[in-house]
């Protein structure tokens, strides 16, 4: 052979391509093939803070039809297994080398890279099964059994045929447990921080560290319920970040990004700018404003009539397009959203500079997510990077966490970081302390932690997972009266037919 | 002159007319003399023959095979004469001829090569008289025009006869009223009648049922008459006529029993699907291995446009230089090679020089083309289309369909028409979106040499433009082909072949609307059928200067030059040569050594302007370099003893295949000329070496005959391949032969004498080992990118394969039986054979659960086996003496195929293993369908509805059945995504796989014209066709539809319909106000499962042969015009373009087009 088969990674510096393809795989497909975007498009539409501008359309999973299937979950099942294939590979090789694939690494290649990379492919390893966990598995139940098989477990490569076509079935707390399991491992293992000149240069862009690790332990830990680990998992990354994350910028900080620059609550987030290999996903404009920098005109989701009245930003919101000063007096209402105007305005009564809806059946005001396609810069302004990690969850979570525990003052404390920073003092023409919204341990209320979680998290895919979290009924929004139970079926995604026709081990 | 007659007892045919028979007796003195001329030469001849109890006619047989001398008799006569035990070791030919008719009633005269029996007592009966004319004329090939030396022409019945000179002439005296029999190996027999004319030119067609024929086998050549593999050989006639083909592979459709050419697209260059005995494997290749002059060639090159089918470096080869094809099918044939043979062996000679006068052949060609009668229709009336959508919107309670909404997910549209404006414009875009095709192709070859060196040169041109604008294929090509004997015992020779291809693609997408054609691949037949809604205009309406929402999807802004460049050249250089050395002191052994390269470079340049896609322009550069190097050296020996005859070859080759890609993608290219611009934005740049793979072989064969007719050979191949791990890397592939010419034996008395029978049969065992390389190891692909090209090192890897260490070859055991037959002195010829090809260890792409990470994985994994009868006949269904001739060949096939095992590992259940939409299970052929069963639209609701599964009875069996109720009849469920996807049923002996093929031409010829067709057929496939499933769904998209659904869909309750009520995005709301969702319909469902049978009348040739005058053949030797008619019409119950190579259809393509040419060729 002029050229024999080789080992993909022949140096420490080639073994790096094991978890960037990962996360190209995972977070970076772009244009309308990633599947971290239809993830959290389809937590998206099944949150009660959604409401739905195209009736009918049951492409995307509102009316939380679970029986019907749908290619993009498909699609989405496949990848993030396709990504735990490569990782279970990757892993291998280091096992079969005794965890030394490099022999003669410098201690700081060792630290900043072997260590480093290994960790990613846990953390990633973890996440896709987050992924899999949120979407195709029962809510996880505090001292329930959580012990019916539900999704493949895969741990290791497959090395032949009967091996590939017959995997393990984990059960609901297997497959948590292996979450944070390959979590933990991440944070044992990954670097605080990127370090020019010991840590691999393309690690800086975006990457896992150790507190995206320990936020992803919040995550999780708050999915099985376990409020004082999650609170513990973030206190970590709000207080041991040596000072790389906080809340002093504006909302849009972290969404108007389009080079390696980060917001400085932006724990973790997919490169976009770069038109080679951080493409942007299209998706987003099912949920977002923004559709490659003008509006969108097929955006489904808007947000829930009954949020917006009950935030009070609108009193009457299908019948009176008021926005209320209230909506004016949130940065993150006149930085990430957006009003479409109804289509049934006639042309001599529009105003210029807004947008007007143009289907015909939305003859009220919507309030959208504007997050995205949000840059600035240039050539590259529709294309910004997207945060998947904030620092504002964490602050939330540890605010609910130790509401729940019951420690109120703590959790005014983390409401008010987060509810401060979106306070424009300069429309309320007062200080956020000074001003009502500023909340006490006497005032607090759950409500008021879930709903400036719900804004704060408007379409990050967030508000389902969380009302899972929470253990709570999850309100059925516009869709009817009434709520539903959080281990309801609706919010369980099949697991796709050919996997179940193909894998023996569902059988 | 006068002449003395011998008497009533001359000898002659059974069949001739005693008129006849009396005006052609032939004078005992010209019997003596000749008789005296040649004894010198007879006594050089010497027999060998051993049988008791023997008919004079076997003795003859002997004496005819064994010398070339022909008898000329009365069969009567000899019927009447006594066997005799006749024993003649190396006798000499008078002699032994003495001894026959000692003591007989019978002798006989030596003339030329004939030896004429007759009556003892008639040789004193010389009493007659008969006026003799003289007649002159030449004798041609009539394809070439070139003058044929050594042709027999003989008065029927008689022995007057002379052969052709040098230039292909001859003069003879004949008797009044004669008829005269031209006979020449290769050739046709004709007869033609004198007529009173004295000059008599003749046209002789060469011949593929002549038993002397010379057929190509692997590492040789045989006689037909002593081959007993099963072999079919395609003459040159075939690839003559002018063809909008431009594949010279799809002209073989219907010529050959037991293979199956099938062209599912109309492409300009498009390859063409091949496969010989049906379909042996079912992941590994099943193309037959192509062997040109001995050289294994590049099939493919490795690139695709993105859309449109791929363009086969096949076309490459120029079909004038095409002298035979002969295709070899049982193991008997194909075991010489080996690890390459399962799947059969095409063997293409070109042709070489000949020793004699130099020729000239110039043709010229010119054609049109055009889509086929057979068209599809789509509603063209926008208001009607229109009124559809307001119904399928009203009935979800939103009102009329407004523009808005069919502008809704067309957000690079820049300009959008009212419903009044686009309600105004009709347009039929598959007539708006093509045009004419035309094409023109010219040949120049020359040929010629002495006994030393021969040539062969040929020049080839031709252009074609596409019914696709923007679409072109220019070739140009030279070839060489050189044999040289410098000494008596050494032949050497080269055989060059240089080719070029220069062409523009085009595309074949219906996608882009909605993302601004991001990928450039927007446009082509695809957009016409699906995507163009008949008000969509070509030009803007506010400015006709400018495209209409070129962004969106305008198929004549993305074909126009000015916005799209889809380029691919090829180069092809495909060179061997050989040394035959025949060693001196060694009769019948000799060495032969071949070396040959097959290099096929193909550049590929697309480039897509910003004037259709919205982020900027986009590029990609693409090449590869696909090499193919052989090396073979072997011996040959071939001797006769006796009675005994044999010929054996051994020796060793050597294989090495790889090629080479390049591709570089940029966006947003500036640059004098864009298209070669830099690109502001690099996406991927790759270049690696792929699918490498070595041979190494040591081969043998021996043949052996023995009387001539009973016949025994072996072929034995040991074969290493680099394909496979070291522990599994070597095969052995041995295939046993035998032969029985029936018709040579002495019971078959005059049937015998008069009729060709031979029994053949072989059994061996072939391989194949076309997989992909590397299958071993576990492969990662490159190329998966993340963060920023400004940082170094983005690049990241992902696993592709999962590597198998314990594959093996895949083997199949050839089981073929024939019968070879040529009755009525051949008028009725042809071949009957049964075979059984039985895979073990099918090497299959499993398909694997999703989770596994990777979607299939190699293995071998059951056994299945490929059965059938072919039926090859050519008849003469007019006696040849008549001047209209007709003749008819027919070849048919039946395969059936049938999976005959699976390992418990790939399907333990036994439920069979399922890859979308085709179930393969133990028991049944494969391919066969695993689909949702459509029960029909029910009356009531208007829901479309299918069979329940009967799932308890599939979970214990494994097999599928509908589910019925306590009233025992079936239980139907309402046709939504989920439903469908879960009560799939095993369409039993549906399979997307022809079951019977074949052909019929007929041939007919006046004078000098000529005229044939060629109908093709192929059936007992099935085609699931998700391209019509999803037209006749308007409810899922703003797409075209068929006139079919228009007047065919539920309105009403008891409406009993063809296709279900309107759907709005999905969902459907009932007359009670609740809302059914259907979820995504597109499943495999048998509602667009159609018959795949097809009759078509695939061609149509006239040519006329101008008649040769003196004053012509002073500037050319023949002239002949011909007009060929394409793809005519064909029959066929399925509703897409062409039924022809389709399966499981998920997109369209141009399919065959019409074509009609005309060309003239003129030999110098």
């Amino acid at each position: 052979m002029e050229r024999p088969p080789e080992s993909p990674w022949n140096n420490i510096d080639e073994f790096d391509r094991a978890p960037r393809g990962v996360y190209s795989l995972l977070f970076a497909a772009g244009d309308w093939g990633n599947v971290f975007n239809w993830w959290y498009l389809y937590k998206n539409a099944v949150g009660d803070d959604a409401a739905w501008s195209t009736p009918g359309d049951d492409a995307w999973g509102w009316y939380r039809d679970t029986q019907n299937n749908k290619d993009w979950l498909d699609g989405m099942f496949g990848t993030t297994y396709q990504a735990i294939a490569s990782i279970n590979d990757a892993l291998q090789f280091v096992d079969d080398h005794a965890g030394q694939p490099f022999p003669g690494l410098s201690d700081d290649d060792k630290k900043y890279n072997l260590d480093r990379i290994v960790g990613e492919l846990y953390f990633l390893r973890g996440f896709a099964y987050y992924m899999d966990a949120t979407t195709f598995m029962d809510a996880y139940v505090p001292g329930g059994p959580n012990d019916s098989k539900q999704i493949p477990l895969r741990i290791e490569p497959s090395s032949s045929y009967s091996v590939a076509a017959n995997s393990k079935i984990g059960t609901v707390q297997e497959i948590w447990d292996q979450i944070i399991s390959d979590f933990q491992k991440a944070h044992e293992l990954l670097p605080e921080r990127y370090i020019a000149g010991k840590t691999y240069a393309a690690y800086q862009a975006g990457r896992a560290n150790k507190f995206a690790a320990a936020a992803m332990l919040c995550r999780s830990y708050f999915a099985l319920g376990d409020y004082s680990k999650a609170k513990e998992y973030a206190s970590e990354v709000i207080d041991k970040n040596g000072g790389d994350y906080d809340l002093s910028e504006d909302p849009i900080e972290a969404f108007n990004k389009s080079t390696l620059a980060r917001g400085k609550e932006t724990i973790m987030y997919i490169p976009c700018y770069d038109h080679v290999v951080g493409r942007q996903n299209l998706h987003a404009s099912c949920f977002s404003n923004l559709f490659n920098g003008a509006p969108c005109d097929w955006t489904a989701i808007y947000l829930d009539l009954t949020v917006v009245k009950r935030l009070g930003w609108m009193t009457d919101p299908k019948n009176d397009t008021t926005i209320n000063l209230e909506a004016w007096k949130d940065k993150r209402f006149s930085q990430l959203m957006f009003v479409r105007e109804p289509a049934n305005v006639p042309e001599s009564k529009r105003v210029p500079g807004r947008y007007y809806d143009k289907r015909v059946n939305m003859e009220w005001r919507s309030i959208l997510c504007n997050k995205y396609y949000r840059g600035a810069d240039g050539n590259y302004g529709n294309y910004t990077n997207v945060p998947q990690i904030r620092l504002a969850e964490m602050y939330l979570t540890r605010s609910i966490c130790s509401f729940l525990a019951g420690d109120k003052e703590a959790a005014a404390t983390d409401l008010n970081v987060v509810r401060k920073r979106a306070w424009d003092a300069g429309v309320a023409g007062v200080s956020y302390e000074a001003s009502s919204h500023y909340v006490t341990s006497a005032n607090i209320t759950e409500q008021m932690i879930n709903d400036e979680r719900l804004v704060e998290m408007f379409c990050d895919g967030d508000r389902i997972d969380y009302l899972r979290g929470l253990k709570v009924d999850v309100p059925n929004g516009d869709r009817a009266p009434g709520s539903v139970h959080y281990t309801d079926k609706g919010f369980v995604w099949p697991v796709p037919v050919n996997e179940q026709k193909l894998n023996d081990g569902y059988h | 002159m006068k002449i003395n007659f011998i008497g009533n007892s001359l000898p002659m045919a059974r069949n001739f007319s005693s008129k006849a028979f009396l005006a052609m007796k032939l004078t005992a003195l010209l019997l003596l003399l000749a008789c005296l001329q040649v004894s010198a030469h007879v006594d050089a001849q010497s027999i060998t023959y051993s049988q008791n109890n023997s008919t004079l006619e076997s003795v003859f047989k002997a004496i005819r095979k064994q010398t070339g001398y022909e008898f000329l008799y009365n069969t009567a006569m000899l019927e009447r004469a006594q066997r005799g035990d006749f024993t003649f070791y190396q006798t000499p030919l008078k002699t032994a001829l003495d001894e026959v008719f000692k003591d007989r009633p019978l002798t006989y005269t030596i003339i030329g090569k004939t030896i004429v029996i007759r009556r003892r007592e008639s040789a004193a009966a010389l009493s007659q008289e008969l006026v003799l004319t003289k007649i002159q004329g030449t004798v041609t090939d009539s394809a070439t025009g070139s003058p044929l030396v050594g042709v027999t022409i003989q008065v029927k019945g008689s022995t007057i006869g002379s052969t052709t000179d040098k230039n292909g002439r001859y003069t003879l005296e004949v008797p009044d009223n004669a008829v005269l029999l031209v006979t020449y190996l290769g050739y046709n027999k004709k007869e033609i009648a004198v007529n009173g004319k004295t000059t008599v030119n003749i046209n002789l067609s060469s011949s593929s049922t002549d038993l002397n024929q010379v057929v190509v086998v692997g590492y040789g050549t045989q006689k037909k008459r002593d081959v007993i593999g099963s072999i079919s050989t395609i003459k040159s006639d075939v690839f003559e006529a002018p063809s909008g083909a431009t594949n010279f592979n799809s002209l073989i459709q219907g010529q050959a029993a037991g293979v199956s050419v099938q062209s599912s697209s109309g492409r300009l260059g498009a390859s063409v699907d091949i496969k010989i005995r049906g379909l042996s494997s079912i992941s590994a290749g099943t193309s037959p291995l192509w062997v040109i002059d001995g050289v294994p060639i590049v099939t493919s090159t490795g690139i695709s446009n993105n859309g449109s089918a791929e363009q086969s470096p096949m076309d490459l080869i120029n079909p004038s230089d095409i002298l035979s094809i002969d295709i070899l099918k049982d193991a008997a044939a194909t075991a010489i090679y080996g690890s390459r043979g399962s799947n059969g062996v095409v063997i293409v000679t070109t042709n070489s020089g000949k020793a004699g006068k130099a020729s000239v052949n110039v043709s010229v060609n010119a054609g049109i083309s055009q889509l086929p009668f057979q068209k599809v229709h789509f509603l063209t009336d926008s208001k009607k289309w229109f009124e559809i959508k307001d119904e399928a919107k009203a009935a979800g309670g939103l009102g009329a369909f407004t523009m808005t909404d069919y502008y809704s997910k067309k957000v690079y549209a820049t300009e959008f028409l009212t419903r009044e404006q686009a309600e105004a414009i009709d347009i039929d875009w598959i007539k708006r979106g093509t045009q004419q095709g035309n094409f023109q192709s010219a040949n120049l070859s020359t040929a010629g040499g002495s006994e030393v060196a021969r040539y062969y040169i040929s020049g080839m041109y031709r252009k074609d433009n596409s019914v696709m604008p923007n679409e072109d294929l220019k070739r140009y090509g030279v070839r060489a082909n050189v044999d040289i004997q410098p000494l008596k015992s050494l032949s050497l020779g080269t055989k060059l072949d240089l080719a070029i291809s220069k062409g523009n693609r085009g595309k074949n997408s219906s996608g882009g609307g909605e993302d601004g054609n991001k990928s450039g691949t927007s446009g082509g037949f695809a957009a016409l059928n699906t995507s163009m809604l008949p008000f969509d205009p070509v030009y803007s309406l506010a400015d006709p200067t400018k495209y209409y929402n070129p962004y969106v999807l305008n198929p004549v802004a993305t074909s126009d030059p000015a916005n799209l460049v889809e380029s691919l050249d090829m180069y092809r250089i495909l060179a061997s040569a050989y040394a035959e050395y025949s060693i001196p002191f060694v009769e019948g052994l000799s060495i032969r050594s071949e070396f040959s390269e097959d290099v096929v470079q193909a550049n590929r340049n697309f480039w897509v302007s910003a004037a259709i896609r919205h982020d900027g322009s986009y590029g990609e550069d693409g090449a590869t370099t696909s090499k193919n190097l052989n090396y073979n050296f072997y011996l040959k020996y071939s001797k006769t003893f006796g009675l005994h005859s044999l010929d054996m070859v051994v020796g060793t080759e050597s294989e090495r295949t790889n090629r080479w890609t390049r591709t570089m993608t940029g966006r947003n290219l500036v640059g004098t000329y864009q298209q070669l611009g830099t690109p502001s934005l690099i996406d991927n740049i790759y270049s690696g070496l792929s699918g490498e793979s070595m041979l190494k072989s040591y081969f043998g064969r021996a043949n052996y005959k023995y009387k001539d007719r009973y016949l025994a050979g072996i072929s034995v191949r040991r074969d290493g391949s680099s394909v496979f791990t070291p522990d599994y890397r070597w095969g052995n592939f041995i295939a046993l032969s035998a032969g029985w010419v029936l018709s040579d034996e002495s019971f078959m008395g005059h049937f015998g004498a008069n009729n060709f029978i031979k029994i053949r049969g072989s059994y061996g065992q072939t391989g194949n080992a076309s997989i992909p390389g590397h299958l071993d190891v576990t492969n990662y692909s490159g190329g998966h990118g993340y963060g920023s090209s400004d940082i170094f090192g983005t690049d990241g890897s992902l696993v592709s394969s999962i590597g198998v260490k314990d594959l093996v070859w895949e083997k199949t055991n050839n089981l073929d039986l024939g019968v070879d037959f040529g009755f009525l002195n051949n008028r009725i010829n042809g071949s009957l054979a049964y075979y059984n090809k039985y895979v073990h260890d099918l090497l299959l792409q499993s398909a694997l659960p999703p989770s596994a990470g990777i979607s299939s994985i190699w293995g071998n994994i059951g056994d299945l086996v490929n059965s059938g009868v072919e039926l090859s006949v050519t008849s003469y269904n007019l006696p040849t003496s008549r001047a209209f001739q007709w003749s008819t060949t027919l070849n048919i096939s039946f395969n059936h195929n049938e999976v005959k095992k699976l390992n418990p590992q790939v399907d333990e259940s036994g439920t069979g293993m399922l890859s979308t939409p085709y179930i393969t299970k133990v028991g049944y052929g494969i391919r066969e369908y695993f689909l949702a069963e459509f029960a029909g639209v029910d009356p009531e609701t208007g829901l479309g509805m299918i069979y329940a599964r009967d799932q308890d009875y599939y979970e214990k069996t494994g097999e599928t059945r509908r589910l019925k109720d306590d009233k025992g009849e079936d239980v139907l469920l309402v046709d939504n995504n989920a439903n469908m996807n879960t009560n799939f049923f095993h369409k039993k002996g549906k399979s997307g796989m022809p079951t019977y093929y074949g052909g019929v031409t007929n041939r007919f010829s006046y004078k000098s014209f000529e005229l044939s067709f060629l109908i093709t057929f192929s059936g007992g496939n099935y085609i699931l066709d998700n391209v019509i499933r999803d037209l006749n769904q308007p409810g899922q998209s703003g797409g075209p539809m068929l006139s079919d659904f228009v007047g065919n869909y539920w309105k009403k309750k008891g409406d009993k319909a063809k296709f279900q009520r309107l759907d709005w995005l999905h969902n459907i709301v009932m007359e009670d106000g609740t809302i059914i969702g259907v979820g995504d319909p597109r499943v495999p469902m048998d509602q667009s499962l159609y018959k795949g049978d097809f009759v078509k009348l695939k061609s149509v040739s006239l040519s006329y042969t101008l008649p040769s005058t003196p004053s012509m053949k002073k500037v050319f030797q023949n002239m002949r015009v011909y007009c060929t008619v394409d793809n005519i019409y064909t029959m066929t119950k399925y509703p897409g373009w062409d039924p022809e190579g389709m399966g499981y259809v998920t997109s369209w393509d141009l399919p065959q087009l019409f074509s009609a040419s005309v060309g003239i060729n003129i030999k110098f």
